[in-house]
């Protein structure tokens, strides 16, 4: 069996996944995978058994490597920016009605 | 042969325009204006670190400070240092090398890292 991660494997991992997940460019992925990578690393920081430990890194391992990909998809078909994306006007660009 | 003499002719005119501007750079040196961006003063990294840190729910602005300790004085576990640490590199737009990104554990590592790092704007 392999032996179980070391902290700083863990602490590398969840950089790269972390750095990962906010290549999507899609929102709703983008804020999907930030919020699942955070609440996954809490796990595997709040497990001790290290037999657990090891079957929880390495499944992180392979997500990482299926969300690489799917980022790089997400970049190319990404679709249009959503409207809470975007900074919001001055009120001076505003147009008000009869400003025609 | 005569498509020979056709693709060797412009060589050798180009070769003459490219004499003739070298000699006209020797009568006139040009002079050359790069647009360095020139280093970060420390003041502005600072400030722009100080202020990704408080942008940390996590982070009690009355205990942030130059010296403060990530674990130590802000609270802040190693997952939570991770993710200091990406925020600092989206700010100056860098990556940190692993190896140098787990170095950095207090507030002043970190402006002395961008200090050091001539990519950082």
């Amino acid at each position: 069996m392999a032996s179980p991660p070391t902290k700083q494997m863990i602490l590398q991992l969840y950089h790269a996944t972390l750095k990962t997940s906010k290549t999507f460019s899609s929102y709703n992925f983008r804020n999907y995978f930030v919020d699942r990578t955070k609440d996954v690393f809490r796990d595997i920081q709040k497990e001790n058994d290290p037999a657990r430990l090891t079957t929880m890194y390495g499944d992180a391992v392979k997500e990482l490597t299926v969300l690489r990909r799917s980022a790089i998809l997400n970049q190319i078909y990404g679709g249009w920016k959503l409207a809470v994306e975007e900074t919001p006007k001055k009120p001076e660009d505003i147009l008000q009605r009869g400003d025609t | 042969m005569s498509f020979l003499r056709l693709a060797t002719r412009p060589a050798a005119t180009s070769a003459r325009a490219f004499l003739a501007v070298r000699t006209a750079q020797r009568q006139f040196p040009v002079a050359r204006w790069y647009s360095a961006g020139g280093a970060l003063n420390k003041a502005d990294i600072e400030s722009r670190v100080l202020n990704v840190l408080k942008g940390f729910e996590k982070v009690d602005p009355a205990k942030l400070t130059t010296a403060s300790d990530f674990s130590k004085d802000l609270g802040l576990d190693s997952l939570d240092a991770v993710e200091v640490v990406m925020a600092v590199e989206e700010e100056f737009t860098i990556e940190i090398p692993d190896t140098e990104a787990d170095e950095i554990q207090t507030v002043q590592q970190a402006i002395d890292y961008i200090a050091k790092t001539p990519e950082a704007q």
